[in-house]
């Protein structure tokens, strides 16, 4: 099992919804109202922005997908973010994104910054958004994540047609300028209508923003220097088991 | 199972069948966001490929023991919600170990186990839960002694068919995109 097995095992098709399952019976919407009304539920109301833009399978960079983050910056340095794939109630949970500076970057092993991607180029070259912010507004959280970098794993592979969330992570790459970086212009014009965005002009205006250069010293997007993504493989071993009755 | 978590989790609901969770290590504004869960009914579980269902664990013993519980939801409706929750299954994902003093999500993602049985929870842990959270897991367990899990009994292949999983990272021949062929490689 891995998350670059081409298709899952096949799943009764229903009537083709994802999830399959009934609709939310009162009883359980009376249930969520009264937990909702009665916890504080802090750290989900840390989120305080909405981003779209654009991610690309690391096992297999023709696929890309649209996805919309919803971040928390817990710091100067670090943010945190939940990723659905649109921006519906009805959005599924697809992954989590980390987001660290480059000042943090560049104290992780080599090992570990092969798995994250650079965001200058989605940053300048319009995918990355805050739909409906002004970009004035915004100059500087954007020049702040142009000189980021984020590790982003992707558990519900819904481009795949996946009704449910099957097989491993998956680890995800950001766009780029070249090859198997560049987003496909549909899925970008699809992106743009829906929120009535230019990219290209998001392009123009950002063209002149300072970037973190990946230098040699830096393994990010891994596969740009090596031509190699990573896939992850789920394998079973001996579970190490709690030593008799004797635990703290 | 000798590393074991505190987890807080913040579910929605995508239908009556299906949860996914945001799961934090504290329910603190500074908490971090260490993993994710999606949770099933035993219907939509049965429907997964063999292949698929070792990933996902029951939680019919979380309940019925007491350890899984809504902080600040008065009993009567918790339990309305757990009789439910008990007969399900989660796949449950975590990206930052912070058990083992990680200041960042380093590494790869882990595929989680659920508490299946008495005598797996450290009781550090639990009775740590329990004074801050000022509840008891031995009384929530006499109030849920009614509750049932799946219909079909814990299925054989969940919870990792009682072995462990362990995730594996691979590199892997990039696929070039058949739209940008005329766009020049860089690789060096």
């Amino acid at each position: 099992m891995a998350s670059s097995d081409k298709a899952p095992d096949s799943m009764p098709v229903g009537d083709g919804s994802v999830p399959p399952g009934k609709p939310l019976t009162m009883g359980h919407q009376v249930i969520d109202k009264s937990a909702q009304m009665l916890q504080t539920l802090k750290p989900i109301k840390q989120m305080s922005q909405h981003v779209c833009t654009f991610a690309v399978y690391g096992h297999d960079m023709s696929r890309q997908i649209e996805a919309h983050h919803y971040i928390t910056r817990v710091n100067q340095d670090f943010l945190q973010s939940a990723v659905y794939d649109s921006n519906d109630s009805s959005a599924h949970l697809i992954g989590v994104e980390y987001i660290v500076s480059d000042r943090i970057f560049d104290t992780l092993s080599h090992e570990e910054q092969k798995l994250w991607h650079s965001h200058d180029h989605e940053v300048t070259s319009g995918m990355w958004v805050n739909p409906g912010v002004p970009e004035m507004i915004q100059k500087s959280e954007l020049e702040n994540i142009a000189h980021t970098y984020g590790k982003f794993w992707c558990t519900w592979q819904v481009d795949r047609g996946d009704r449910l969330p099957l097989g491993a992570p998956a680890l995800m790459m950001s766009p780029q300028v070249v090859n198997m970086g560049v987003i496909k212009p549909e899925l970008v014009r699809v992106r743009d209508n829906k929120f009535k965005i230019s990219t290209e002009e998001l392009r123009k205006q950002r063209a002149n923003f300072a970037v973190s250069k990946p230098g040699n010293a830096r393994a990010a997007d891994y596969w740009m220097h090596t031509g190699k993504g990573f896939a992850i493989d789920i394998e079973h071993v001996e579970m190490k088991m709690l030593e008799g009755p004797k635990y703290p | 199972m000798t590393r074991q978590v505190e987890a807080h989790h913040y579910c929605g609901h995508l239908n009556e069948d299906m949860r996914q969770c945001l799961i934090y290590d504290r329910p603190d504004a500074d908490a971090r966001l260490i993993g994710l869960e999606y949770i099933v009914t035993e219907e939509l579980f049965l429907t997964l490929p063999d292949t698929e269902k070792p990933m996902w664990h029951s939680h019919e013993y979380e309940v019925k023991s007491g350890v899984l519980f809504l902080p600040g939801v008065p009993g009567p409706v918790e339990r309305k919600d757990l009789e439910k929750v008990a007969k399900t299954y989660g796949k449950t994902i975590h990206f930052w170990q912070v058990d083992r003093g990680d200041e960042l999500p380093l590494g790869l993602p882990q595929v989680m186990m659920a508490l299946t049985r008495d005598g797996q929870l450290y009781p550090s842990l639990a009775k740590d839960v329990e004074s801050r959270y000022g509840v008891s897991f031995e009384k929530e367990r006499a109030n849920r002694a009614y509750m049932e899990g799946p219909t079909h009994g814990i299925h054989p292949k969940a919870n990792a068919a009682g072995i462990g999983l362990k995730t594996v990272l691979r590199e892997i021949e990039c696929k070039p995109s058949v739209q940008s062929e005329s766009v020049p490689r860089v690789f060096v």
